[in-house]
């Protein structure tokens, strides 16, 4: 008897150390795993606004390093719009200090988050939305929880930026600073297609909007009363996905809402868009060429409707970080 | 299996049956030289090869393929 | 592929894979069964209900075919020769038309889904030319998932039971063997024999199917994602807009979809057969080094290996082997062995070439394809005799290196042809684009802004790396019988190191456009 209980002692410690030794190999397999994979986090991160995805990365999570109230606009809206309003190029034309707070695939109930998180920096007195985020269904996460979950998943969201990772990549920690393009994600391509501009045509039934939509747009609309921001909503030209009967939608709620409304991809009167060199992708997101003509209709528009929010800060020894930026800017605009 | 060998030396004169022990995966016969041997093993020898037993297993040598023909001409 | 559809197969293959292992032996096959239909529910939805109409009349076809065979036996008792000849035929006749009805509705159900609008082109354009205007309606209508692989592949079984080759199935047998998820994205064609018992094994965890299997997946995203796709950027961009290039972009574009297509095919076979491995279910080889033939004949028998054995099995050989044609043999007695070979073979090879066309596609381009290689393979049919001789005459060496490799040039040109004829938007555009070839001379490809510097010499670096491996296969090494037999650390650490060659090098995500499977819409 007692002969077998030793043995069952001994055999119950022996197992117990093949246990204890795996378990001690599995988890110190996955602390490695671990520590791998945060570096590789370091590695794929855009370090600054000129790496491979870093304008659009950085144009966001740099919004708040931004002077407190010292914006004075902003654009909201999806791709779309990152890719549509400059705000250098506002500030170019007329002074005025913008931030294009936008994202891809958001959709209105995002742009609702980040109209809230927004006010909590800044106080703006003008918001111009883009309405392709109205007929976006709506995706898991948005604003700040979107962007750590980016930052989670770096090396899949970044991976392309094998082709231009350097030494510094893997020596240097990402940091945030003041943003150059203030959310403008800048692109290059030319695509060269046949769209032409659309007619209005209000016989068309409007698209029907989902009742959370509405909600939102409601709420947006709410807040911008009570905190004195003029909206104005813009359909910025995307002849690829644009109907009537989504401009004729929002043209019913604009009309419900007392709210003017461009619909830039038909006849509007001064916008004389080229189509053929405007667009980097086959009509739907704006390049550079394009965001810079239709900022510039944007900035005359403001000018001439909403002067009370023009202040002019070209003169203003204040905005001299806006001001050194222009000429740096012009010479990106330049080099393509 | 004097008659399968002539059958055989006629669709492939080249090639020695008595020896060969891979005519189906070594390439030696092809799809087309397995049809007309079929017709020919079928009028010789009053039986009937159907596609059932095209396999490489029953092709594999002449000493297969006379087995097979044996199994035919017993059955009914 | 979408980084997030691969994400969803492999979340559903683990699911499958825990339950499968954590329930005991007799359920497994019940669990792949339950899933296998989960997985058609989600994807074809409502569709499903033709998976299961397939199913079903296969399996009571065989069913019957079981019970006159029973019959036949018992009642053949104590007859005389003549008696149960006469017998056998009526109870051959009997099976032959369960067969054919059972055939024919299965055939009904894919030719209306998958060939309706097809049909009824060819029906106007015939009307047509009597000046009559027929309109037919047009189907809009999704396919079933893999409605042109378990379509064939029930066919077969019950063709299988009919000629004796094995006894039918019960129902769940049946079921699980047409509706075996990882084969219904892009087949293998299966046969029931083959893999039924493996099927009703309920294997369990075994340190090599685990392994061998994930290498498989591996290899295989890699194949998709990292060669594929990179190559479609190319491909895809210069069959949309051909009339934009010409000169060596428009071969380029050619040639790397040829490659894409393997990539992608074989990529895909891999993961399915990877998924399957993990079961311990092993599915049929599919490809086996195709740009090693010699010839397009033996091109077929590389590429796609399940399809041309289908064909073979189920069209070429009955075809050939028919009274149909055995009668016409004894007509041409007088005629020489060749001409009759000849005969013989260009009728039962039309049925073949006929049938692999249609079924890659519902269009004449699809036909023309099938011809094509119909009469390549004619072609070389005829000219063989004759070319023995020119090589006799000019004493060369037809089994020489320089030859061989000259002939997998040779084929390999022949095959870019078919490519052309299977990708292009029409068979215009197909001529427009080669006729592209040889006017104008644009090269530089990067300024074209199709592709960036560094992704276009990535295409080439991954191509390199695909054909080493396959050299390495053709010469018989086993590439995952050496991988299996290394340390667990060395495995783990192949495994994750290819891992992150597809999150890093995969052409997926922001700049990537991607593209459809070509061989998953059937």
């Amino acid at each position: 008897m007692a002969m077998a209980m030793s043995h069952l002692t001994l055999f119950m410690e022996r197992f117990n150390m093949k246990v204890k030794k795996r378990v001690l190999t599995i988890v110190v397999f996955l602390l490695a795993l671990i520590l791998v994979y945060g570096y590789a986090i370091i590695i794929f991160m855009p370090k600054d606004e000129n790496d491979l995805g870093g304008s659009r990365y950085y144009g966001y999570v740099n919004f708040k390093y931004e002077r407190k109230n010292s914006i004075d606009a902003i654009f909201c809206g999806d791709s779309n719009a990152y890719c549509g309003f400059s705000p250098l190029e506002l500030y170019k034309q007329v002074g005025i200090t913008s931030y294009t707070r936008a994202g891809s695939q958001e959709s209105i109930i995002n742009v609702e988050t980040i109209l809230k998180e927004t006010l909590k920096y800044q106080k703006p007195k003008l918001m111009v939305m883009d309405v392709d985020c109205m007929f976006q269904p709506n995706i898991f996460f948005s604003g700040t929880t979107r962007q750590k979950f980016i930052n989670l998943i770096a090396p899949f969201y970044f991976h392309a930026r094998w082709k231009e990772l350097s030494f510094k990549d893997f020596v240097t920690v990402p940091k945030p600073t003041k943003s150059f393009l203030k959310g403008y994600v800048l692109e290059r391509n030319v695509y060269t297609n046949s769209y032409k501009k659309g007619v209005t045509n209000l016989s068309i039934a409007p698209k029907d909007l989902d009742i959370s939509i509405k909600k939102s747009f409601n709420n947006i609309v709410n807040i911008c009363k009570n905190h004195n921001i003029a909206l104005v909503l813009v359909y910025l030209p995307a002849p690829a996905s644009w109907t009537n009967a989504k401009s004729n939608a929002i043209q019913q709620l604009a009309n419900e809402y007392n709210l003017p409304y461009l619909d830039l991809n038909c006849e509007y009167e001064g916008f004389e868009l080229n189509y053929a060199n405007s667009f980097y992708d086959d009509g739907e997101h704006l390049n550079f060429k394009g965001a810079t003509y239709v900022t510039q209709f944007l900035s005359y528009y403001i000018k001439e409707n909403y002067s009370f929010v023009i202040n002019d800060h070209r003169q203003d020894k204040n905005f001299d970080n806006w001001n050194s930026l222009i000429p740096l800017y012009d010479q990106l605009i330049q080099t393509y | 299996m004097e008659k399968l060998l002539n059958i055989l030396n006629k669709i492939k004169p080249n090639i020695d049956f008595s020896k060969e022990q891979n005519l189906i995966e070594g390439g030696i016969l092809t799809s087309f030289d397995i049809i007309r041997l079929v017709a020919e093993l079928n009028s010789e020898f009053d039986i009937e090869i159907t596609p059932l037993y095209i396999l490489p297993e029953n092709f594999k040598s002449a000493e297969t393929i006379l087995k097979l023909i044996e199994k035919l001409q017993e059955e009914d | 592929m979408g980084f997030k559809i691969g994400i969803y197969l492999l979340l559903f293959a683990s699911i499958v894979y825990a339950i499968y292992l954590a329930l005991p032996k007799k359920a497994r096959p019940f669990c792949l069964l339950a899933f296998s239909i989960l997985f058609y529910v989600i994807y074809s939805k409502f569709l499903t209900i033709f998976l299961l109409l397939t199913i079903l009349t296969v399996y009571f076809g065989g069913i019957a075919i079981n019970k006159f065979n029973d019959k036949f036996a018992l009642q053949k008792q104590g007859l005389e020769k003549e008696d149960r000849k006469k017998l056998k035929q009526k109870f051959n006749r009997k099976k032959f038309w369960v067969v054919f009805c059972v055939i024919l509705v299965n055939l009904a159900f894919i030719g209306v889904l998958k060939y309706f609008n097809f049909f009824g082109s060819i029906f106007e354009g015939f009307f047509s030319w009597f000046n009559v205007t027929i309109h037919w309606p047009v189907l809009k209508i999704a396919l079933p998932l893999g409605i042109s692989y378990y379509t064939l592949t029930a066919i077969g079984y019950l063709v299988d039971v009919n000629r004796g080759k094995y006894r039918a199935g019960n129902f769940w047998q049946v079921a699980l063997f047409i509706g075996y998820f990882p084969q219904l994205y892009e087949g293998p064609f299966a046969r029931f024999d083959q893999l039924s018992p493996q099927l009703w094994e309920g294997k369990g965890f075994d340190a090599n199917n685990f392994y061998g299997g994930l290498l498989s997946i591996l290899w295989g995203f890699f194949k998709k994602m990292v060669i594929a796709d990179r190559l479609a950027i190319i491909a895809t961009e210069v069959f949309s807009n051909y009339a934009q290039y010409n000169g060596i972009i428009i071969l380029l574009g050619i040639v790397l979809f040829t490659i894409q297509l393997y990539a992608e095919f074989s990529g895909i076979i891999d993961i399915a057969s990877g998924v399957s491995e993990l079961f311990g279910i092993k599915l049929a080889k599919n490809f086996n080094q195709p740009f090693f033939s010699r010839n397009v004949g033996e091109f077929w028998r590389r590429w796609h290996i399940s399809l041309g054995a289908w064909l073979k099995d189920y069209i070429f050989y009955p075809v050939s082997m028919s009274r149909g044609i055995t009668k016409l043999n004894k007509k041409m007695q007088k005629l020489n062995s060749f001409m009759q070979l000849f005969i013989t073979s260009s009728i039962a090879l039309l049925a073949v070439w006929l049938t692999n066309g249609l079924w890659h596609g519902a269009g004449a381009k699809y036909i023309v394809y099938g011809m094509y290689y119909y009469v390549l393979m004619l072609v070389g049919l005829c000219c063989e005799p004759l070319f023995a001789k020119i090589y006799k005459k000019m004493k060369i060496n037809k089994d020489s290196k320089p030859m061989i490799v000259l002939s997998f040039l040779k084929t390999f040109v022949l095959v870019n042809l078919g490519m052309l004829i299977f990708r292009a938007n029409s068979l215009t555009a197909a001529v427009k684009m080669f006729g592209g070839i040889f006017t104008g001379g644009q090269i530089d490809i990067i300024r074209t802004g199709i592709i960036d510097c560094q992704d276009f010499i990535m295409c080439f670096v991954t191509i390199a790396i695909l054909f080493a491996v396959d050299i390495i296969k053709e010469k018989n090494i086993n590439i995952k019988q050496w991988f299996l037999t290394r340390k667990t650390a060395l495995k783990l650490t192949i495994v994750i190191l290819i891992l992150v060659l597809i999150v890093v090098f995969g052409a997926y995500g922001n700049g990537y456009v991607p593209p459809d499977p070509i061989y998953g819409a059937f």
